[in-house]
């Protein structure tokens, strides 16, 4: 009996709540019934007047882009203002007419105009279409004189990207471009609005989040010619952040003349920071193209052209680095202790591996070759000796070591990771065990070697620094209005190679370019004591193509390489170069070394007449 | 069987019509709204029209089963609404920033909708099961709290502020309906208090802007600020008579924000007017009066607080749509029952609506 008494208690107290509840409910409803009858019947005349033409409008006011600045406060990358003519649907009272003036005005086609109208159709009537971008001075003088025929038509000033310098590392830079649909996706939660403007390649493009600033905007009521009455509420907008880059523009200038002629990459690295201080591809481009909208015939012809001027030959060619890998080769020898400095291998020309023959490039040998002579003379059979010695896994270790075969990390998108084969990796990649003959393929750099010029830059640069492999950069500084970011500390991937072998690569590196029979003679340069490496890069078909024909058409030439630090006892800079199709290291891409470090140290020093040194050939092998 | 006389003797017709008028009223709402955005979104209304059919077949089901069955099995049906709501979290589809829809058929649903309803049903049965002469202490109330969190998190996390508010709101409100320890509202109160101000780190930027704009609207003059003046001025331009069917300027010219989903009240007012206004406060009221009607005379425990559970949040989604369209409440995104788009909301209520009918007609058992 007591659970039924408790229960008829329990349910009157809950009906007692209910009808507070009842009550409470009511009251709001009376509270919302109050607040409906003020606004509609009270203030109802009010608020129709403010529908009737609904004059506030909000106006976005794009944010300026950062600037992108050398260390000495040059401006690389700015903005100028842009005269943009719009249109605001709802404003204009016979829109038809309004296209005939503005055509008739501007002395446009009239489709051009409408077509600009057509596409943003479905848009509410209230946000302005724009239908020419970039009015020049006269055409604006022409439209400002009959704003007052032209209702609902406006100008606005638009800051715009601009590259002062036209065709300055348009690479390194990138360019900036409308947002895509698939961009617009990607950055949903960024707010970007359709027909802003997007970092699209290179730094632009990784710097993005930094250089974009924020929109502002204002709310404003307009009159019937959609003219600004009265500012209700403005949102200032907020510049992007400027970023300062490691570019020498001095340097950097002369990269871009010395590859002007042939498709081809400089990079130059200060080796302690792995500061980039020249990055140069050609062919090249002009960025402003881009700022405003490409138009298809040029789009077409920059990603049609058959020596791809949208490519950064400085970090997305992988190309085998010929005889500048015979360095890891020779260190890997050296630390790994399978031969002393003064071994010494006799060169005939030729090596035989079971029934095969590796030919050397010298056709009738070098002879009696210690690792000094080796290096300086670039023979071939020597480093198939050492390879023998040392095994695919042991080169694929210390290749590694010194940055090679991995992405490098620099800021530029879309860098190419290049590649060091192991055989771990050729078993995966092929189903098939590695053969002793590779190896000796890649002890000189040829076979599955891969690497891009930034790549050999920075195990120059280790070499140089002598302790770790630096991570590229450009960018030293981010300025934002109000804080400014430090980029992280660069990271160095330690590397463990001993001062002696160290020091016996330099001196050789120093032969290379200084000796009588080295192969980079003309990279030297009076005072200053430069060392490097001359490679060629075989390309395949070559043999095959030149037996059938016996001519050499020029995109079956060897790739160039040229790598080098300079001074050797102190170095201040190291160098990569690559020519593409150029031909032979030592002929090609030495004398571009040259120009360069000259030009970092201020000095004009240029080739003597006539002068003479060895040659190095592709190396012929199977 | 038999079928009881006294089951149709009992069937509230009146909240069934009202129901159905709200529907209508919704519908007629969407077309208007279609009508001036472009093909683009003509479907609003033919879909919304499509999930009410849907919706009337499930309001007949949760009619015919009787609802001590359906709270019997409640912690089931509730389990698997969060799963649910956890699957939408990791493979749901995104829409507007925010991850809430499962897609099937070309049909979206959003099990956070359903969820609510099937919350209900557990906080019904745990409260049913467990009310006694004793009050209810902290200890005795760790349940539904671990229950409210486990639903709270996945909802709070796609982000959708609005919905994770709405479930507080419903527990809440049974806390309202039953007898707490007088030493336990005090803490409850003041843990809740302290708890809030927490919340605030976990909100995206999005959210804690639109609570700082509602405090201070000059804030963001150029996004949510301007939807609210629209919207007021949409209101207030309707008028004692409206400006018409599909000839309201303020969303005719889409000065008027989500149209479709949080701001329909907006276009309706200003399209019917006062009159028109009054019409649909008119139909919410009767229809949440009737459930607190059908609470009232319900026998048992279970259809008291199911009833009530329902009442309360049908009356807190109309409540706070409307004052977030007149500018009295942050713009957090819940939407007006029956008339808002949306498919799984609209399939939700009109099952609350069915279990309602369900308790009247069931009062005497």
């Amino acid at each position: 009996m007591a659970v039924v008494f408790n229960e008829i208690l329990l349910k009157k107290q809950i009906k007692t709540r209910i009808r507070i509840g009842a009550i409470a409910v009511s009251i709001f409803f009376v509270f919302l019934f109050f607040r409906l009858y003020y606004l509609q019947i009270l203030k109802g005349s009010f608020y129709r007047e403010q529908s009737v033409n609904n004059r506030i409008r909000i106006t976005s006011l794009p944010a300026p882009r950062g600037m992108i600045v050398a260390k000495n406060g040059d401006i690389l990358v700015g903005n100028k203002p842009s005269f943009d003519l719009n249109l605001i649907p709802q404003d204009v009272p016979h829109i038809p007419a309004t296209f005939e003036a503005l055509a008739a005005l501007l002395s446009l086609p009239l489709e051009q105009l409408q077509k600009k109208y057509e596409k943003q159709k479905g848009r509410p009537p209230f946000e302005p279409v724009t239908i020419k971008k970039d009015l020049s001075w006269d055409n604006m003088s022409l439209v400002l004189s009959k704003k007052p025929e032209l209702q609902g038509v406006t100008i606005d000033v638009i800051p715009t990207r601009h590259y002062p310098n036209h065709i300055y590392a348009p690479h390194v830079f990138g360019f900036t471009g409308e947002i895509d649909r698939t961009e617009l996706e990607r950055y949903a939660q960024d707010s970007y609005l359709l027909g802003e403007s997007i970092g699209k390649f290179g730094l632009e493009k990784w710097g993005e989040p930094y250089l974009r600033g924020t929109r502002g905007g204002l709310q404003s009521e307009v009159d019937a010619y959609g003219n600004r009455k009265k500012i209700l509420a403005e949102v200032e907008p907020v510049a992007g952040c400027n970023i300062t880059v490691s570019l020498l523009p001095r340097v950097q200038r002369c990269a871009e003349e010395l590859v002007r002629e042939h498709p081809g990459a400089i990079v130059a690295l200060d080796p302690y920071t792995g500061e980039v201080l020249a990055m140069a591809s050609s062919p090249s481009f002009d960025p402003n193209l881009f700022t405003r909208g490409i138009n298809p015939q040029e789009w077409q012809r920059l990603t049609t052209h058959p020596s791809h001027p949208l490519l950064n030959r400085a970090i997305q060619t992988q190309q085998p680095p010929g005889s500048v890998f015979k360095i890891v080769t020779a260190i890997a020898a050296l630390e790994e202790k399978v031969i002393d400095p003064s071994f010494t291998v006799f060169c005939p020309g030729y090596l035989t591996l079971g029934s095969r023959t590796f030919h050397c490039w010298k056709k009738h040998g070098h002879g009696y070759m210690n690792l000094h002579d080796a290096l300086v003379q670039s023979c071939d059979t020597y480093f198939y000796t050492l390879a023998m010695k040392l095994g695919i896994d042991t080169i694929h270790k210390y290749a590694t070591m010194l940055g090679l075969g991995e992405k490098t990390g620099i800021e530029l998108p879309g860098e190419k990771p290049g590649l060091i084969p192991s055989q771990e990796w050729k078993k995966k990649q092929f189903k098939y065990p590695w053969q002793k003959g590779e190896t000796l393929s890649a002890a000189i750099g040829q076979g599955f070697v891969l690497c891009t010029p930034l790549q050999l830059a920075v195990m120059m640069a280790a070499l140089a620094n002598g302790s770790y492999v630096p991570q590229p950069h450009l960018v030293v500084g981010i300025d934002c209005d109000k804080k400014t970011f430090v980029p992280e500390p660069e990271k160095r991937k330690p590397i463990n190679i001993s001062a002696a072998t160290l020091a016996i690569i330099k001196k050789a590196l120093a032969g290379v370019v200084n000796e009588p029979s080295g192969t980079g003679g003309k990279a030297r340069i009076p005072g200053i004591l430069v060392g490097g490496k001359t490679g060629t890069a075989q390309v395949v078909g070559k043999r095959v193509y030149t037996e059938r024909t016996g001519k050499l058409p020029n995109h079956f030439e060897d790739h160039a390489w040229f790598v080098a630090l300079a001074p050797v006892d102190n170095p201040q800079i190291v160098v990569a170069v690559y020519c593409e199709h150029g031909g032979h290291g030592g002929s090609a891409a030495a004398p571009l070394a040259r120009e360069i470090i000259a030009c970092f140290f201020q000095t004009d020093y240029h080739e003597p007449q006539g002068f003479q040194q060895q040659e190095e050939s592709s190396d012929e092998h199977d | 069987m038999m079928f009881d006389r006294r089951l149709l003797l009992n069937f509230d017709y009146v909240l069934f019509v009202v129901m159905l008028l709200l529907c209508g009223i919704g519908i007629i709402n969407l077309y208007s709204i279609g009508a001036s955005e472009g093909s683009a979104s003509t479907e609003f209304y033919y879909r919304q029209l499509l999930w009410f059919c849907a919706g009337f077949i499930a309001l007949a089901v949760f009619v015919y089963i009787p609802y001590a069955r359906i709270i019997q099995y409640a912690y089931y049906i509730h389990g698997f609404f969060i799963l649910l709501l956890f699957v939408v979290l990791f493979m749901g589809t995104t829409k507007l920033g925010s991850q809430r829809w499962i897609s099937f058929a070309g049909f979206s649903l959003q099990p956070s909708e359903l969820a609510k309803m099937s919350f209900i049903f557990a906080l019904t049965k745990f409260f049913s099961e467990n009310i006694s002469q004793k009050p209810f202490g902290l200890r005795d109330l760790l349940f539904p709290l671990l229950l409210l969190i486990i639903t709270f998190v996945p909802i709070f996390l796609q982000p959708d502020f609005g919905t994770a508010g709405i479930f507080c709101i419903i527990f809440f409100s049974f806390l309202l309906f039953i007898q707490l320890e007088k030493k336990t509202v005090l803490p409850f109160l003041g843990a809740v208090l302290c708890f809030l101000p927490c919340f605030w780190f976990f909100l995206k930027d999005y959210q804690k802007k639109r609570i700082l704009i509602f405090f201070d609207p000059s804030i963001d003059p150029l996004k949510s600020g301007y939807q609210i003046i629209q919207s007021i001025i949409a209101v207030g331009s309707g008028g004692l008579l409206g400006k018409g069917f599909g000839k309201g300027t303020q969303s005719q010219l889409r000065f008027l924000p989500e149209q479709h989903s949080d701001f329909v009240f907006s276009v309706w007012a200003e399209e019917w007017g006062f009159l028109g206004c009054c019409v649909v406060l008119i139909l919410f009221f009767i229809l949440i009066y009737r459930g607190f009607r059908i609470a009232f005379s319900s026998k048992t425990f279970a259809g008291s607080f199911l009833a009530l559970g329902i009442s309360c949040l049908l009356f807190a989604q109309f409540f706070i749509n409307i004052c977030m369209t007149i500018g009295f409440f942050p713009v957090v995104g819940v939407p007006l029952p029956f008339m808002s788009y949306g498919g799984s909301a609209l399939v939700s209520y009109m099952i609350g609506v069915g279990l309602l009918l369900n308790i009247g007609m069931r009062k005497f058992k």
